[in-house]
Order: C-alpha cells, then structure tokens, then sequence
C-alpha cells in the first residue's frame, strides 16, 4: 500500500500567533515550513523509493552554569545552541526504513546519528541551507536502509510482532507556546553557590565537592509533511549540591543534592538548604564510617524517593513500547497484559501533563513530544494489573497508536520514554507506622534486622537479551532496623542482586508520603528530563549483597588546608 | 602590546638538586605561584605509598584566562561562547632519571601521561591547592603502576642498555606580566558573521563553516628542581571550512587556519574578507578541475605545500627521537622516527640548509606562530641546526634522552592535554642559490618538453601528502589548470634529494603541528617554493557520491529572484 499523506504548504504567515497577540512571524519555523514543503514535494517524486514522510525538529537550547568548590568559582559558563533533527521515512508505513535489522547484521544497526547544530538566528537562508543539507543526507541514507531492510525481512525468519513500522495518527497538532527565559542576576547567584560550596572546606574526610546552578530553557519547534506545526518549551532550573569521599578499602562514596524548580521563586530558602547539606555532611561521614554489608535476604522499605527511582529503572523501562517488540529485547512484560505485575493495591501510571505533583515541580512535564503527538496520561498498571505501554509512533500488536511518548535528545532517533512515572497506592499508612510493619515482619520472618533504603541512584545498563536485564539501580545510603529496638545504623558496599522484579509482587504496604524525584535518564534515545513519584514502600523480600568496591585506595596525604606544609 | 614573549629577566638558580628549592623569589602577589609552591613542597616531602618510593620530580602547569569560540555559517552565527578557566597539569616522575616511569605507554585505557584537571579561575588559593593535592595523587598512583610495569617490560624483554629517562638541565626562573586581554565578542560575531556570508557568492559549495577560537591568559610552570616560569598564553586562529562535490560526484572538503599571537596582528575585516574569497575561490576550482589518469614527471610545491611537503618528509621524520616503549607492542605508533638512524648522513640536496629557531618573533614582519622563550619541560627554547649542506646534524629535543643526544636542545612540546616530547617550533628552510619563482615554473616547462609531457604539475596545499590544490602548468604556455581527484603514489624518502631548485621567495605557514601518536603544537615552517626533479601523481581511489537530489535553497531562489540580498 502507498499511502501519501498530504502536504500542506504553509504560509508562511502567522497563524500559531495567539488570536490577540501582536503578530510577530517567527523566521525558524517558517524557514523549517518552506524547506519541509518544497523537501517533500520533490522528493516524494524520486527514482528510488518514496519518501512518504518527513519532520524537521529544532530544538534550541539556552542556558547557564555557574559552579563552585571550596567558595571559589570553577564554571561561568552561557551557552546557546540549535539543534536539527530530520526524521524521513522511505517506503511506506506498513514497512519502511527504519524497521529493525535482525540477525546477523543487527549489530550495526544504531540509531545512533550526528548531532547536528544550526545557526542560532533567525535567518531564513542560513536555516534553509542547513535543513537542505541534513534532508538529503537523511533521504540517501534512507533509501540504502530500506535496500537493507528488505533483504534483511526476505533473508531473516518472519517476525513475531508484525505491527507496521509508522502509525496513523489524528489531526496533526499546530500549537505555540514561548517560555520566557528568565531573568537571572548572574552575579548574586554566583555568589551564592560560591557561599553554599564553602560550607564542604575544612572537612578532611571530603576528597571533592561543589555546588551548582544550572539553567536551561529548551525551545522546540517541530514541523512534519503531515501538516503538523508547533512550537513548544520548558524551563529547567537547578540548585544542587555534591560531597564524595572513599573509604581505606577503596569504595566511593557520595551525597549529591538537587532543587528542581521551572521559578526562581520556588526555590529553597538559604536555611533549607543549610539544614540538607549539614545532613548530608553527617550521612557522608555516618557512611565512610559504616561497616560493609553481609548478604541479605529479608523485608526492606524503599523509601519514597527511593522507591521511585526504583520503579523507573525496574518497571518504568521494561514497559517502553518497542521493547515489546525489538527481537533483541528481553520483553519481560510483552505477554503479561492483563495479569498481576504489581501487589494490587498498586496502580502507576505515566503523566507528562502534569506540570507538579503536589506542588513540586515535575521534571518530566512537556506537551507534546517530540513526534509532534500532544502528551498523554497513560494508565500502566491499574490496581496491579498491566494495561498499557508507553507508546510513540512505532506501533506493536494491540497498540497501533502513539500515546505521546515519543522522546529524545537532539541527535538521536526518538523512542518511546518516561516522562513523569506516578505510583500509587489505594492503601496507605503513615511512615512511622510502615517502619513498625516491617519491624513485625522481621519477628514473622524470624529475621534479626531489616534494611531502609533512603537514597537510591539509577543507571542505565541493558534490557536486551543478550545481556543481564537490568536497568540497574545502585544504593547510595542504607540503613539497618534492628527487631529489637536498637538505633538504626548505616551499611554501605549494599548491591540488589538479580533482576528485582520480582519485588514488585511483593509490595506488602505503602507509606502516605509520595515524594517527587527529578533528574535526566539515559536511553537509547539520549537523555531525557523525567520525574518520578512514589510513597514509600515495604517490601516482604529483597536480596542483596556486598558490591564490587573500586581498587583505587583514598588519597595518601590529607587536603591541604589544615595539614601542616 | 608585544605579547608570546617571556620577560627578559633569567635568573638560573646555581645548583642541581633533587629537592624542593628553599624559596625562590617569587612575584610576592602571585597567589597562584604561592599555591603551587606549597602543594608541591608538601608532597615532595611527605607523598610516598606504603614502602614505595616517592616522586623524584615533580611539576605543575596552571593555564588560565578567557577562552572564546565564535562559530557561523552562510551568513548566520551558529554559536557564540566566551568563558573563563583554568586548568592543571601535573607530572610525576618515579624512579630515577636513569629509569622512571616515563617513556612508556602502559596498556590500558587512561593509565600514563599527566595529570589534568581544572579549578576555580578565581586565583583562590585554596581551591587551586585542593585541586593540585587531587590531581598529584591520582597521578602519583598511576605513575607507580606504569613503573612497575615498565620494570616488567624491561625484564620481559632483557633490556640492559639504556640512555637514560630524564635529562639534567639547569632549572630557569623566568617571570613575565601577565598579559590578559578581553575579545570584543560583538564585533567579532559580526566580522564572523559576515565572512561565512562571502560563501553566498558560490554556488558549488554545498557547505561551509566560519569558526573564531581565541585564548588569552597566563601560563605558569614550577617544577621540583627548582624551576619557575610565567608567561603569556594567547592564541586567536580563525579557521574556514568548506564541503562540496565535484562534478563527478566526488567529495571534497578543505579547510583553512589562520594564526595570530595577537589581536594586533589580525588583518582589517577587508583583507580576511578577501582571504576567505580567496579560499572559496580555489575550492570552486578543485570542482571544475579535471584528474589526471596517471602522471610521472616534475611538480613544484609551492607556499602551503612546500611547508607540508617539508613537514612530512623531514619534520615527522626526526620529532620525537626517543620513542617510547609501547606495553601493548602491537603498533608502532611510538617507535623511535625512521631518520634517527641517519644522522650525519644525506638526507637532502647539499644545497639546503634547515634550522629550527623557536626564538624568532617574526619572518619578513609576519608573526610566526611556533614562536616560544621556555619549552613546556621550563627549558629555554634554542635555535637548533637539523640539517647542514644536506646533512642531518640535529634531532627535536626534549629532556629524553638518546643515545646520540644527552640534553635537551629545548624542544620539549605538547600541548596542554600531553606528555612533552621533541617537537618543532619555527622550521626554516633555505637554499644556497634560490632563483626567482617564475624561473622555476620555466625550468619546470623547459623539462616537461624534454621529457615529451604537455604539462607539468604545481600543487599548492597538500594533506598530508595528498595534494588538495593542484594545477596543470602547460608546458607550451604556462597555462594553468585546475586538477581535483589526484594522490601520489609511493613518495618514500626519495624526493628531499630529488629537489632540483628552490625559489627566492618564502613563504610563512603557520599551522597547528600533529604528529604520531602526539598532541597538536603550534608550529611555523619557512619555506621556499621547491622544484622535484620526478613524482608519481594518480586519480584517486576515493568512490564519487550522488548529487543532492534538490538543489541549494538559497541558490535555486537566488536565480529566480535576484533581490534577495547578499549580507
């Protein structure tokens, strides 16, 4: 079948103004129209193979970084940049280039391309040039790929999953929204970070630290031969803080601090600030100082924070639509539709509409993605059962349509990704009465202490089947809670062994605090600004073990000031 | 302003020793030096591992002032940044100089070389200590892992005879105000902004690129031995890029550096204008130029490709002089360079004399750009005869020793990122009887006839030892005529004594010097056009590519419409 979508040819007029707004053209998206129309209308026509889709998205970048160690300033640094990705697509949607390559050629198969920049003004030309250039390297490389994907499918066994490679989606999106970059006095706030990284000196036992403002306005324009045309944008700014130390027997160890907020305004008074970084002075110390883990296996609480990084890695990942279907994948949860994957008091869902969680800002917040598909809420799990996955415009069996979850960095193809990941709990206990449930459960299961996780960090590993499935999550502070009421004590060197899903069926109770974790994750798909939330969580069964420690040994001198010359 | 000069005070201090000096008379306000001074004293006193020794040199480079970099294409900026830094480089050295842990390559990812890292630009004394303390540590460790390595490596191999690791030399004291000077970024974007809008007048260039990179700061330098040097660090190079295709569909990318040591000597607005013209311009010939199946016969290298002629047959062939042993054994990359072995033997015409001066500012009143006082090992830049009538008497020099060479001859470059090693600073290349340029395309028409050619070649940028511009010079009326596509095929060592004459003029180039295996110098080569009596050129292997499929936007509208105007 030979499907030709129309063209629109735009003027290049002012029609995403705002009806009462003063109408100012903007030369970027019109230039993007002008190339993309002329783009498509000749290509289409060409010898080879058709070209039955193209987008141009251009993603501008603004931003600052100031950083500071010891009360001195390492970083002043602005920057801005532009950013063009080309998406063209040859043959036609039931099957085009960019359908996955197996066997014994998969190996060069990466989505992998250039990152390309752009001028950063408005001049159609200069633009135009540009876009001309990136169209024709993307349409000849197009082509050789669906060369190869064709004799890839006549030589390789039939797939499982025949879910034709494009979706058929509704209304293309024309939408506009300009964030404003804010106005920020430079000198004040760099006084302040070099202030906040003084208060790490004179710690012997710190061998690095620093602190950081960061902020970054993205600007993305998108415009497809589908008709779609819209202009979108986020603030991201960030407050933070990090401490490292390592121990005599060569572990690394660190804190590390962020205050995500889109206003200056929302960000956390000095003596806030002062209060967490004195806590993570003392957790720093309280964890250079701990003993090493033994193997474990017994009930833990993940803590909110904690336990959201942890259904991001673990779950969050493992229900990203083309992993239901890449033949490389693991696809744990392909055939799990419709049965129990979490305890059933358990529902999560994915939500990049929401814009803060309970008042906090949420990272993971956009309106559309970057395949110009307005965001969506999608219900994953509703009281323990899996219903859906995260969808872009790949379609797999049973989900022929995007649900705004197609996501990337500039310079990489898009897949589908986490935005904001929401767990939540029907059934919920203050946490002061979570930790008594696991207390008792140690007396059930006749166990001598249980372990709290306050901080857990996620690390993007591999979920193909070659490899161990694991988007690995690492644990940075812990806690032992003895059954008889001794004070909780610090371990470090803890490593969750195997692949923890299983602990998502053994989700006992939830606590009535949901909290909000803000960073980037890194995929296939570059790094993505994402959010997660979820209360805090006990948990019947977790595994775990001493981790493979670094073979570096601490410095041999101590830090200069204080030491005597 | 005269800057990329150090300050003429040299006080050399009067002994060699293996021990902290006891306090050298340093600038009193010079918070950096104090900080450097007193990290490296505390480690040369008190760093040791377990039982292990500790270092027996040590030395730190602090680099810091503005960076800027101003990028642009076709009219528009891309990219505009200008900030502040300063980075670290520490070197340790454990052993002795007879053996230590240098001139080795361990196997293994990031496991040699110094120590880098940056710290707050803000001169705070603290923090640059902090750093210092970090960076020693770490690269202390390394270094004992390579020693014990490169010990296992001697073993392996039953080395027994060896000249040495570390040369001694005399520590320099040598103090220069530093010299930072701001860019004047608005202007700038606009001056880039305009030359990459001279490629809207060429059609054929499918891509292009305009880029401004800028350094200004100060560079200091102590070492254990009591050495301790200040200088001015300033580099402003603009670079024009170009891609297109022939019209056979073969790509071809050039580029072009232009190197200033300062802001004084950049050329008005006019004249960059019309060197990027200029550029543009040879570009468009190479697309409408026509190959060659097969030519033998004369070529003159002339201006930039005379440079790079002499750079890859003599330069490449005596840097580095000592090699370094290499744990992986699987690449030569580090092997000692082929002439090494020639010295005192021919390796030119007798009539050709080369000389490595890193002392001399300028050339016929341009700024050479290898122009340096102290190399980076703070040991006083030389001028250094290489080669005498013809006969290789010198080798790049730095504190490694050979067995032919025990000292250093101030050669000693890297550049911030690497191990120092014997590299070029200004190579000048002169002849005992030049002849007028035009004299030398005659000589080269009068043997074309003889040999029966129609036509000679003069190739006037190479990569490498690719021609990038190259002409047909007609033999029967000196005509010229573009050639695209062509390679040499088999040069060898042959064609320094195959030159037949050399032109009066000379032209400076200054370039951005890599060589194996080794991180980029600045460099100036000095040359004069040159005549080689015989070379092999060939079309080239390269396979053609498809044409764009559409044409350039602005062209295609540019025809339909000759409003749109030209910024």
């Amino acid at each position: 079948m030979k499907t030709r979508h129309g063209v629109s040819v735009f003027a290049a007029a002012c029609f995403l103004c705002p009806q009462t707004a003063r109408c100012v053209p903007d030369p970027v998206l019109a230039a993007m129209q002008e190339e993309l129309s002329r783009s498509f209308s000749q290509l289409g026509r060409s010898d080879t193979a058709p070209l039955y889709y193209l987008d141009y998205e251009v993603t501008d970048s603004t931003g600052l970084w100031l950083g500071a160690s010891l009360g001195a300033l390492e970083a002043d640094v602005q920057n801005s940049s532009r950013h063009l990705d080309t998406d063209v697509r040859v043959g036609s949607p039931q099957l085009d280039n960019t359908h996955e390559i197996k066997g014994r050629d998969s190996w060069m198969d990466s989505s992998q391309r250039a990152k390309v920049r752009i001028p950063i003004e408005g001049d159609v030309p200069a633009l135009r040039a540009a876009m001309w250039q990136q169209t024709d390297a993307g349409f000849k490389s197009a082509l050789e790929r669906y060369t190869k994907v064709k004799t890839n499918r006549a030589v390789t066994a039939a797939e499982e999953d025949r879910s034709p490679d494009f979706s058929q989606e509704g209304v293309p999106a024309r939408h506009s929204d300009v964030v404003e970059y804010p106005q920020i006095d430079q000198k004040l706030w760099a006084s302040r970070v070099k202030v906040y990284s003084a208060r790490f000196k004179d710690l012997p036992f710190v061998f690095d630290s620093g602190a950081g403002m960061e902020v970054n306005l993205v600007d993305r324009r998108f415009v497809s031969s589908e008709g779609a045309a819209l202009r979108t944008g986020n603030l991201y700014i960030r407050l933070s803080y990090r401490l490292s130390s390592r121990t005599m027997d060569g572990m690394d160890l660190y804190r590390f601090k962020g205050y995500d907020v889109d206003r200056l305004s929302d960000l956390p008074s000095d003596e806030t600030i002062r209060r967490d970084m004195g806590q993570s002075i003392a957790e720093l110390k309280a964890l250079r100082d701990a003993p090493l883990i033994e193997p474990y296996a017994g009930p833990v609480i993940l803590k909110n924070r904690a336990a959201a990084v942890f259904f991001h890695e673990i779950f969050g990942h493992r229900v990203e639509g083309q992993r239901q279907k890449k033949e490389s994948e693991g696809q744990t949860f392909t055939k799990k539709l419709g049965q129990p994957v979490v305890s059933s008091f358990i529902s999560v869902y994915d939500d990049p509409t929401l814009e803060r969680f309970r008042g906090t800002f949420l990272r993971g917040a956009y309106r559309y993605d970057d395949e110009g598909i307005p965001a969506q809420r999608v219900a994953l799990v509703e009281g323990g059962i899996l219903r859906n996955f995260l969808m872009n415009r790949m379609p797999i069996r049973g989900f022929p349509r995007s649900n705004g979850h197609g996501r990337r960095e500039p310079g990489h193809a898009t897949v589908a990704r986490m935005g904001s990941i929401i767990v939540e709990a029907s059934q919920a206990v203050p946490y002061a009465q979570l930790r008594r449930m696991l207390v008792e459960e140690l007396a059930r299961q006749k166990k001598s202490y249980g372990l709290v996780f306050d901080d857990i960090s996620g690390g993007y590993t591999m979920t193909g089947r070659g490899s161990a499935q694991a988007f690995k999550v690492q644990p940075l502070l812990v806690y032992k809670v003895y059954a008889d009421g001794r004070p909780d004590e610090v371990v470090r060197g803890v490593d969750i062994v195997g692949t923890p899903i299983a602990g998502f069926m053994k989700i006992l109770a939830a606590g009535d605090d949901p909290a909000v974790f803000n960073g980037t994750c890194g995929a296939e798909s570059g790094g993505v600004p994402v959010s997660a939330v979820s209360p805090s969580l006990l948990i019947s069964e977790m595994e775990v073990e001493k981790v493979a420690k670094s073979q570096s040994k601490p410095p041999i001198l101590p830090p200069p000031y204080g030491d005597k010359p | 302003m005269r800057r990329f000069r150090w300050g003429m005070i040299a006080v050399y201090a009067l002994w060699l020793g293996s021990a902290f000096p006891a306090r050298a008379a340093l600038p009193s306000d010079d918070v950096v030096f104090r900080s450097m001074r007193d990290e490296m004293g505390r480690n040369m006193r008190r760093l040791r591992m377990d039982d292990l020794p500790g270092p027996y040199y040590l030395a730190y480079t602090v680099r810091e002032g503005t960076q800027a970099f101003i990028t642009a294409s076709f009219g528009a900026l891309e990219g505009s940044q200008a900030s502040p830094f300063l980075e670290a480089r520490v070197q340790v050295r454990v052993g002795d100089d007879s053996f230590d842990n240098t001139n080795f390559v361990p196997a293994g990812f990031g496991s040699g070389g110094p120590g880098l890292g940056s710290a707050s630009f803000e001169d705070d004394y603290d923090n640059l200590r902090f750093s210092l303390w970090s960076l020693t540590d770490d690269t202390y460790k390394n270094a004992l892992e390579a020693f014990a390595k490169k010990k296992a490596f001697r073993e392996r191999h039953r080395i027994m005879e060896s000249p040495g690791d570390f040369s001694r030399e005399q520590p320099v004291e040598r103090y220069e105000p530093s010299a930072w000077v701001p860019i004047d970024r608005g202007l700038w974007e606009r001056r880039v902004r305009e030359l990459s809008a001279v490629f809207r007048d060429y059609p054929d260039i499918q891509d292009s690129r305009v880029e401004l990179s800028f350094v200004s700061g100060t560079r200091r330098f102590i070492s254990s031995e009591g050495s301790v040097v200040r200088g001015s660090d300033a580099q402003i190079s603009i670079g024009v890029t170009a891609n297109t295709q022939g019209k056979d569909g073969l790509r071809f990318g050039d580029s072009e550096g232009l190197h200033y040591p300062s802001w004084a000597d950049v050329p008005a607005q006019g004249a960059l204008l019309a060197e990027v013209r200029r550029f543009a311009r040879g570009v468009v010939d190479v697309v409408h130029g026509s190959t060659v199946e097969a030519y033998v016969g004369p070529v003159i290298f002339e201006g930039e490709a005379a440079a790079e002629f002499f750079d890859v047959q003599l330069v490449d062939n005596i840097s580095n002089p000592r090699g370094s042993w290499d744990e992986d054994e699987n690449s030569h990359v580090f092997d000692p360079p082929p002439f090494v072995s020639r010295l005192g033997m021919r390796v030119a015409v007798p009539w050709l004399s080369f000389v490595d001066d890193p002392l001399l500012e300028r050339y016929d009143g341009v700024p050479l750009f290898g122009h340096y006082m102290i190399d980076d090992e703070g040991v006083p830049a030389q001028r250094l005869e290489l080669v005498r009538k013809g006969k290789l008497v010198g080798l790049y020099m730095s504190r490694a020793p050979i067995r032919e060479f025990k000292h250093s001859n101030g050669h000693g470059r890297s550049a911030f990122v690497g191990e120092p090693s014997g590299r070029m600073g200004n190579l000048i290349v002169t002849p005992e009887k030049p002849v007028p340029l035009s004299e030398l395309k005659d000589r080269m028409r009068a043997m074309c006839r003889e040999l029966e050619l129609d036509y000679g070649i003069v190739v006037r940028e190479m990569g490498g030892l690719t021609p990038v511009r190259a002409y047909k010079v007609y033999a029967a009326d000196g005509r010229e005529e573009p050639l695209a596509g062509v390679e040499f095929v088999g040069a060898g060592f042959r064609p320094l004594r195959d030159i037949v004459a050399a032109s009066k003029e000379r032209y400076v180039f200054n370039f951005l010097h890599g060589s194996n295996g080794r991180t980029v110098v600045p460099a100036s080569i000095v040359a004069p056009a040159i005549l080689v009596q015989e070379m092999e050129l060939r079309k080239t292997e390269r396979k053609p590519e498809r044409m764009p499929y559409l044409e350039h936007p602005y062209f295609v509208e540019k025809g339909r419409d000759q409003r749109i105007p030209v910024r």
